[in-house]
């Protein structure tokens, strides 16, 4: 009789290895042991996206996608809904938590050069994440249906139609009508809550299982022998667990004590509700498109610009293969690429912070200024990168701590 | 850990001015525990301001119920409402809406009168307060009225009477602790109407964080024992 529950689990188990999956992905997973601040932030996206989603999942039970009723019923989610308030504020904190997580995430592929040989597809994967990200941030602005809401979708679907000759039709193909609409705010809602999420799991199932195929990078970016990693659990899993009770902290002082995030996360004009008869003195997207907004409104043609932005997001894709230089970690690359580096990260910043501002003479001159030191980021790395070719001053291995 | 605090500050410094709103008028400080003062303000807004703004993401039995305005069962006092607060219909359940006609409004005034039921966060607390403080007479107006913070408004000075006019037949403008106090007041109602479940959110949050705080500390200890009992050589680690 007392084998019974065993036989079962072992014929379960032989027709599905749950046990052997978690080992290898979870428990068993070999990590680097020098792992660093910075990489926390893979899990803490994770933990983002399952946040998203739940909060997601119920604030759909309550919201109407009607132009008539969407504003209307994010307030009475806001009021009626017991927690209503609570899953509306996680969910707007969330998204632009996941945000701030994902960026510091890819910063730290970018200065430990896990974008390089053998991780191509993991960081190609990534970045497609983050383009995913980025297109279910704006459908799901529209929803609220305030007045950035409105003229923020306006602002940019209409950039499709500086596409020649079939921009117009395209514009027209996405939005379903001439104008942001009630047809517009379905499709959205449908891309929001179905499409994008669908695709997106998908794809981060992807990147972790590229991520678990290829092994993960570390500071030293050196390759590791196995006696310089270590199980995931318990080591990563109770580090990690510290450090999602520290990011919860932040993410809960946000929701609980400020939840519009100083108007960065929830806007002011968003209070009101859409009106395509007024248009805001000052539109402007959410903090983290700035930095992209910034490169198109910097460019003075319409096609240029738009061309710019995309390019701005694009060249991240190809960022394995402009990288020439065997060396990883930023520790051990010239000094050159170190400072590189560094005109790249403050040229992001100060496009993003431009990018908020109203587009005087000057500020766009400075956005012009800062856009030429991003994109000199892109173009200057396949030449110098090639002179790095001496890793004779690469340890060998870790240092013993 | 320097590098993380560092981080932490960074994040967090664009909410350090959240509470003024980010512009430059004087900051209102509003206590949501004071229910009096929202419930003078309530009292104010269905003298003053009901006939024309409406509040229509909230309803009259829910006012009654959040600013205490109870039966001595502990019910909603109906009663109470239609004398206090629904000029407009007999049912203590409708939304705060207006009696005055769209039409109308638009022929009378040039403009259909806003709602208000989120405009201390479309604008803020300190911008309302500004507007009614700035009022000054313009005969060129049609009202008779301007204001400094909204020029060329079409909006009549509601709370002259409140404000008082000095006997050189101006404005008593800077030091009126009455009409301070019925702004303070009327702010403290609007706030409390744009976001009814603040006072919740403020509460339920000290918990949240005291629940962080110590799963902070506890899984940072574990995560430490955990390490400092790290093997010389994990079985893992066996070079093939």
């Amino acid at each position: 009789m007392r084998q019974i529950p065993q036989k079962l689990w072992q014929w379960f188990d032989k027709r599905l290895p749950l046990v052997g999956s978690i080992m290898t992905h979870l428990t068993h997973y070999p990590a680097p042991k020098n792992l660093n601040f910075w990489y926390y932030f893979g899990s803490f996206a994770l933990v983002m996206l399952i946040n998203q989603l739940l909060t997601g999942l119920w604030l759909t039970m309550f919201y109407q996608p009607n132009p008539q009723m969407a504003f209307a019923s994010v307030e009475a989610v806001m009021r009626d809904v017991s927690f209503g308030w609570l899953l509306r504020y996680m969910h707007s904190t969330g998204a632009s938590f996941f945000f701030i997580v994902v960026y510091a995430h890819m910063f730290r592929g970018l200065i430990y050069g896990s974008y390089k040989a053998p991780r191509e597809l993991l960081w190609m994967v990534g970045c497609l994440l983050f383009v995913l990200m980025m297109a279910e941030a704006f459908f799901g602005y529209l929803l609220p249906w305030g007045q950035m809401s409105y003229w923020g979708a306006q602002v940019i679907t209409s950039l499709f139609e500086a596409i020649p000759f079939i921009g117009p039709s395209l514009a027209l193909f996405i939005r379903g009508d001439f104008n942001i609409s009630g047809v517009v705010l379905n499709r959205f809602f449908a891309l929001h809550v179905v499409a994008i999420p669908l695709v997106f799991i998908g794809l981060v199932g992807l990147h972790v299982v590229c991520l678990h195929s290829v092994g993960s990078n570390n500071p030293e970016g050196i390759e590791l022998k196995k006696s310089d990693k270590i199980p995931f659990h318990p080591y990563y899993t109770m580090k990690d667990l510290f450090g999602l009770s520290a990011l919860l902290f932040v993410f809960a002082v946000v929701v609980f004590y400020f939840p519009e995030g100083g108007g960065f996360f929830l806007e002011p004009p968003n209070f009101v509700e859409a009106n395509s008869l007024v248009t805001p003195e000052h539109i402007a997207p959410v903090w983290y498109m700035m930095p992209f907004y910034a490169v198109l409104r910097a460019i003075p043609d319409k096609l240029m610009g738009v061309l710019g932005m995309g390019a701005a997001i694009g060249l991240w894709f190809f960022l394995p293969f402009l990288d020439r230089s065997p060396i990883r970690s930023v520790r051990y690359r010239s000094k050159v690429h170190q400072i590189m580096l560094t005109v790249f990260v403050v040229s992001f910043v100060c496009l993003g912070y431009l990018g908020g501002q109203p587009a005087t003479p000057l500020l766009t001159n400075l956005a012009r200024l800062a856009s030429c030191a991003y994109f000199s980021f892109f173009v200057l790395l396949p030449l110098y990168s090639s002179f790095e070719q001496d890793t004779t001053h690469l340890p060998h291995r870790l240092a013993v701590a | 850990m320097c590098l993380f605090s560092l981080l932490l500050i960074a994040c967090l410094s664009p909410f350090l001015n959240a509470g003024s709103g980010g512009d430059d008028y004087p900051a209102v400080v509003v206590n949501r525990r004071d229910i009096a003062a929202q419930q003078r303000g309530a009292g104010l807004y269905f003298n003053y301001c009901s006939g024309c703004h409406s509040l229509k993401q909230t309803r009259f039995s829910d006012i009654a119920r959040d600013l205490k305005i109870l039966n001595t069962q502990g019910d909603i006092d109906k009663e109470a409402i239609f004398q206090y607060l629904n000029h407009i219909n007999d049912n203590p359940y409708s939304s705060v809406l207006t009696a005055l006609d769209p039409e109308q409004a638009q022929k009378w005034l040039g403009k259909v009168p806003p709602d208000l039921s989120l405009v201390t966060r479309s604008r803020s607390p300190a911008w309302v307060a500004a507007f009614l403080k700035g009022f000054t007479l313009d005969e060129r107006r049609p009202w008779g009225v301007n204001n400094q913070v909204m020029g060329n408004t079409a909006m009549p000075h509601a709370l002259i009477d409140l404000q008082g006019i000095n006997s050189q037949g101006e404005l008593i403008s800077g030091q009126s602790a009455r009409y301070d106090q019925a702004v303070q007041d009327l702010v403290a109602f609007l706030s409390y109407v744009a976001e009814p479940r603040a006072l919740e959110r403020e509460i339920l949050g000290k918990y949240v964080l005291l629940f962080l705080a110590l799963m902070m500390l506890v899984s940072y200890l574990h995560y430490k024992s955990v390490w400092a009992d790290m093997p010389a050589q994990l079985p893992t680690q066996k070079e093939d």
